[in-house]
């Protein structure tokens, strides 16, 4: 099992309030499996569902290996939900 | 990580959702949480006097501070063990506080 480590700040937790979202929920986004993960050069974005049902995105920045700092967070819109929930779909078969 | 990566991961963060390249994780994996924290001058230069003290590095002695403040209050009639030297330093500070 590969160890992740996620970095909150001051920032994040900021960032996350003001995209009226709970940091514990954030938190547990970056736990949940089955997940969507993109890596766009530093940058990483993790989707998933949360238990009541609302996509959210996380958006982080790998500092070092297995390392990301954490830099945002929002609820996915419906049309961005569908499509994660093909995606994840998808993903499993 | 530079200024611009954080504006980078803010500008993908609300710009519309791209699947492109993902992938889909179903494995858990270990999670742990770095705790980054910002603290004022005076509370900065007492860590580091504290550390330097107790031969630890500040990072050593923040997480023992945090471990000791979130454990479990003992029992009443437990009997602890302490350095002769951190009882008077405590027993100082109270009496400094007191005054």
């Amino acid at each position: 099992m590969v160890d992740e480590y996620y970095v909150w700040d001051d920032a994040s937790y900021d960032a996350v309030a003001a995209a009226g979202l709970d940091w514990r929920l954030v938190q547990l986004i970056l736990r949940t499996r089955p997940r969507i993960r993109t890596h766009i050069g530093a940058v990483l974005r993790v989707v998933a569902q949360a238990p009541d049902g609302r996509w959210i995105i996380v958006s982080l920045i790998e500092q070092e290996d297995d390392t990301y700092l954490l830099v945002g967070a929002r609820e996915l819109d419906a049309a961005e939900s569908t499509a994660a929930q093909r995606a994840i779909e998808g993903g499993r078969r | 990580m530079s200024k611009t990566d954080r504006e980078e991961a803010l500008r993908l963060l609300n710009a519309p959702l791209d699947l492109t390249g993902a992938t889909v994780d179903t494995e858990p994996s270990q999670v742990k949480i770095v705790h980054s924290v910002r603290l004022e001058p005076t509370a900065s230069e007492r860590l580091f006097a504290e550390a330097e003290r107790r031969g630890v590095t500040p990072s050593a002695l923040l997480r023992e501070i945090v471990e000791r403040a979130l454990a479990p209050a003992p029992d009443a009639e437990t009997t602890v063990t302490v350095r002769l030297a951190d009882l008077h330093r405590a027993l100082d500070n109270a009496i400094q506080r007191a005054a």
